[in-house]
């Protein structure tokens, strides 16, 4: 029997994902699923969903709740995180403060001052984490799906050394997309993706061995397709590669698109035509948190209503990796994921020991990368761009070193193409006072922003 | 439905044995088997073998037959190379014979030792050209080779060739179902990770539910209840710690310690079957001619079992996309970060519609890496012998080899490779001194 904790279980959609996956295996609908959250209030709420998807499948697994995070990775086999560190609270500043300096985050929790200030809150509580399952759960696996997954994985890994998965649906979902345009039935097609989380590139695209890339050039000719994803697809145009996330996410991890407000309402937004693009506000800035206050308060009012009709629960296995991980390594059977994972000698051209997105085999043996050697030089070095950032985003985290966080914004490629050095050490020294909350690694950030 | 050219296809038991994997398998049984043999003789009998397991699975492949390889080559998806350049006779009967004037005494003389470099001298030339054939014929072939000297075959390619190519071995599944035997373990309970090179892998994963077996095997050894023919790897796992993939009687030629002139009491100890690649040999000559004999008389109908070789199992994961783990021997390009660069290793490879990918290793144990890399200093000179044709390196080749070097002087070394090269004759290319 399999003990699967989710550390920040009150994520309800995401638990209710999972756990439904979960719960499709048969090899796995015995297991115990261990939720936790800090949040009883939220912690009951996805309790009751997950129930009443064993309910009404008829299964024999368990639900356990607690708030206490100990109890929970006690003799857990793997461990899931799916928590925000902050919450939404925290992430408005990430989003306001710098959007008063010039820097127009439409997602900003990936990189940019938003992302270096979320994995700052988070990176100290993955380490406890890793820390607590040296003690509980030794033999654990981690599975990570909290963002910035890049510098959250790093430092785990270089904090704890523990093993560990970083986990994304942006392969998948970007993969399925490509099929769509070009019309290939997505069993048909086979692809290799490698780079950093929220930057990889499709090395190839193929069907029985057929390139399907110039399909692609030819799709993104059509003007509705553009719409869909206008950024994504003039990062092809001129780096020659797709990349996995969207063109929200993507427009700010390089200082191309949004340089100003006007640039980003006048130029970039009107680009968009597609309401699937609606989650992240079409491109405009702060759109992913709006979304994100919208789907919690749909969800609070909808989901008694959903549980009572059944809706809740799930027809279908999702593309989530999690579940099939866990099967893999339950069962033995080989599966391939995009992992993140630290690069120890699998992409050549990017630094040793940075978190790279891969595919990797997984089986009984657990999560076995493969070797990519040398990705395309422009998209190395592009990612590498991203990578300054993290590196200074661990160094600042493990260490406590606050300055290593005015480098790390200094770095961000969209921050510095808008600000000046005086204007970011003084963006930083404020989101730093204004989070420090949950910045307990800087014990002597007083001092600095007083200074 | 794939073309799947099988190149040797004379080798009729591990022709029928592939073949009959691959046609079990509903999404391949209709492709195209193409036999190919230089041996006219021999491939008559592939032939019939071939109709036979096609009517004992109940399915219509088109099976075609050449002695032309380009014909076999040509359009081919899969290639499998499974021939044997000069044979029992003259082939391995010289690399047996003349080292033994010297007093050199071998057991398999088909990976390493002075046979090892021979056999990979006499191949390697014919395995290039077949490659030069594939890149104008089938460009995109996934090329599964079969044929020993494993690694140094795969890495001449990896320098001469651009196809594409996964060396196949049985070693690995092998060994670990005798391990599991041995401790008494069913194996589909058992999970491993191998690495090293071919048939001096060691396994540095055996675990049932993520707990290591290796105490169980431990026991084993404590208990004395190592199978008589395996006292070699029992003592190597002894003074090693890891358990090694291939059979005792191959590794005591791999290393200095087993078979020495003056220590017959060592091959007593450790049981080695001197000469065993030869007794093999008359056996399967033996077995071969009955079976042809049985055929002509229309009486033999094919029994298809399953083997646990892995090339039906690539193919089929390769067409259809269902994920698989096999162990490949392919060029070392970071898998393995204490042995050389572009050397060729055995790792552990997923195998899905995007093909052959190796997953990374990183470090082995240091005593590991070193004994490997013994044995990849005599491959790494045979292949730079064969593909530049210098005689030099030849007895370079010889000099490093673990075995010959502590049985011989160097003088006796470069006798004992003069008089070989001169008995090959016309089945070695000109060298230049």
């Amino acid at each position: 029997m399999t003990k699967i904790t989710f550390i920040g279980a009150g994520s309800l959609v995401f638990t209710r994902n999972l756990c439904s996956d979960i719960l499709f295996v048969p090899a796995l609908q015995d297991s115990t699923l261990t939720l936790m959250d800090i949040d009883a209030t939220r912690l009951e709420q996805s309790r009751k969903v997950v129930q009443a998807i064993i309910d009404l499948r008829g299964l024999k697994a368990r639900i356990e709740t607690t708030t206490d995070r100990r109890a929970a990775i006690k003799g857990a086999d793997y461990v899931v995180t799916t928590f925000q560190q902050g919450g939404l609270d925290a992430y408005k500043l990430d989003l306001e403060i710098p959007q008063r300096y010039g820097v127009e985050q439409c997602v900003g929790d990936t990189l940019g001052p938003g992302g270096v200030f979320r994995s700052l809150r988070t990176i100290p509580v993955l380490l406890d984490i890793g820390r607590e399952m040296d003690e509980l759960a030794p033999d654990a696996l981690l599975l990570n799906y909290v963002n910035p997954m890049a510098a959250n994985c790093w430092a785990f890994d270089k904090g704890t050394g523990r093993p560990h998965v970083g986990l994304c649906h942006s392969v998948q979902g970007t993969s399925e997309m490509l099929a769509k345009w070009i019309d290939v039935p997505y069993n048909e097609v086979t692809y290799r993706s490698a780079g950093i989380n929220h930057q990889a590139f499709f090395l190839d695209f193929k069907r029985h061995g057929e390139d399907l890339y110039p399909l692609i050039w030819k799709a993104i000719e059509q003007a509705d397709i553009y719409g869909e994803e206008p950024v994504r697809i003039d990062i092809m145009k001129h780096f020659g590669y797709f990349v996995t996330e969207s063109s929200g996410h993507a427009s700010e991890y390089m200082p191309y698109f949004r340089k100003t407000a006007d640039m980003v309402n006048n130029e970039l937004v009107p680009k968009f035509k597609s309401p699937n693009d609606h989650w992240f506000d079409w491109g405009r800035s702060g759109g992913y948190y709006r979304h994100c206050i919208d789907r919690q308060n749909k969800f609070n009012n909808e989901y008694e209503a959903m549980i009572a009709d059944g809706s809740v629960v799930p027809k279908e296995r999702t593309h989530e990796y999690g579940s099939w991980i866990i099967e893999a390594m339950e069962t033995n059977r080989p599966t391939v994921i995009a992992g993140n994972i630290p690069n120890r000698g699998l992409i050549d051209n990017l630094p040793q020991g940075c978190c790279v997105e891969v595919p990797c085999l997984v089986d009984g043996n657990g999560i076995q990368p493969t070797k990519i050697g040398s990705v395309p030089t422009q998209l190395a070095a592009l990612n590498r761009t991203n990578i300054n950032v993290q590196e200074l985003i661990v160094e600042a985290a493990l260490t406590g070193n606050t300055e290593a966080v005015y480098h790390a914004v200094m770095l961000d490629p969209l921050t510095g193409a808008v600000c000046t050095l005086d204007q970011i050490r003084s963006m930083v020294s404020e989101l730093l006072a204004a989070e420090q909350q949950w910045l307990p690694q800087f014990k002597n950030v007083q001092a600095v922003v007083t200074a | 439905m794939p073309k799947i050219t099988f190149l040797g296809a004379g080798s009729t038991v591990f022709a029928q044995n592939l073949m009959g994997d691959i046609l079990s398998f509903p999404e391949l049984a209709n492709s195209t088997i193409s036999l190919h043999d230089i041996d006219s003789e021999r491939l008559k009998t592939s032939e019939v073998v071939a109709h036979k397991v096609a009517e004992t699975l109940g399915v219509n492949p088109k099976i075609e037959a050449s002695s032309d390889r380009k014909k076999s080559l040509e359009g081919a998806d899969y290639a499998i190379a499974m021939f044997q350049v000069a044979g029992y006779k003259p082939g391995t009967l010289t690399d047996f014979e003349i080292p033994k004037k010297y007093g050199l005494r071998q057991t398999i003389a088909d990976t390493l030792g002075i046979g090892g470099i021979m056999r990979g001298l006499r191949t390697i030339p014919v395995m290039v050209d077949m490659c030069k054939d594939m890149e104008q014929l089938c460009p995109d072939v996934t090329f599964l080779q079969y044929v020993n000297p494993m690694a140094m075959n795969c890495w001449a390619l990896s320098r001469a060739t651009s196809i594409k190519t996964i060396g196949l071995c049985h070693s690995v599944q092998g060994t670990a179902e005798q391990l599991a035997n041995d401790i008494n373990v069913p194996i589909d309970e058992i999970n491993y990770i191998s690495a090293g090179i071919n048939h001096m892998a060691f396994y540095l994963k055996f675990e049932r539910d993520g707990i290591s077996l290796y105490p169980e095997i431990r026991k084993v050894l404590d208990e004395g209840r190592q199978p008589d023919w395996n006292r070699v790897r029992y003592e190597m796992f002894k003074r090693l710690g890891y358990f090694v993939t291939e059979s005792s009687e191959h590794f005591s030629e791999y290393t200095p310690w087993f078979i020495k002139h003056d220590r017959p009491d060592l091959i007593e100890e450790f049981n080695i079957p001197l000469d065993e690649y030869i007794r093999r040999c008359e056996v399967q000559l033996a077995g071969w001619e009955a079976l042809r004999k049985r055929l002509e008389n229309g009486e033999e109908k094919i029994e298809v079992r399953r083997s646990h070789e892995y090339g039906s199992l690539i193919i089929h994961s390769q067409e259809t996309g269902q994920p698989r783990v096999v162990y490949g021997n392919v060029p070392n390009r970071g898998l393995i970060d204490n042995l050389p660069q572009g050397c060729c290793v055995e790792v552990p490879c997923l195998v899905d519609k995007s093909g052959i990918q190796p997953t990374k290793i990183g470090t082995l144990p240091p005593q590991l890496a070193a004994l490997m890399q013994t044995n990849v200093n005599v491959q790494s000179l045979t292949v730079e012998a064969a593909l530049t044709l210098k005689r030099e390196h030849i007895y370079h080749a010889a000099m490093l080899d673990p075995h010959t070097a502590a049985e011989l002087s160097l003088e006796q070394i470069w006798n004992l490779v003069d008089d070989l090269i001169a008995a090959h004759g016309d089945w070695l290319p000109e060298y230049t001194n």
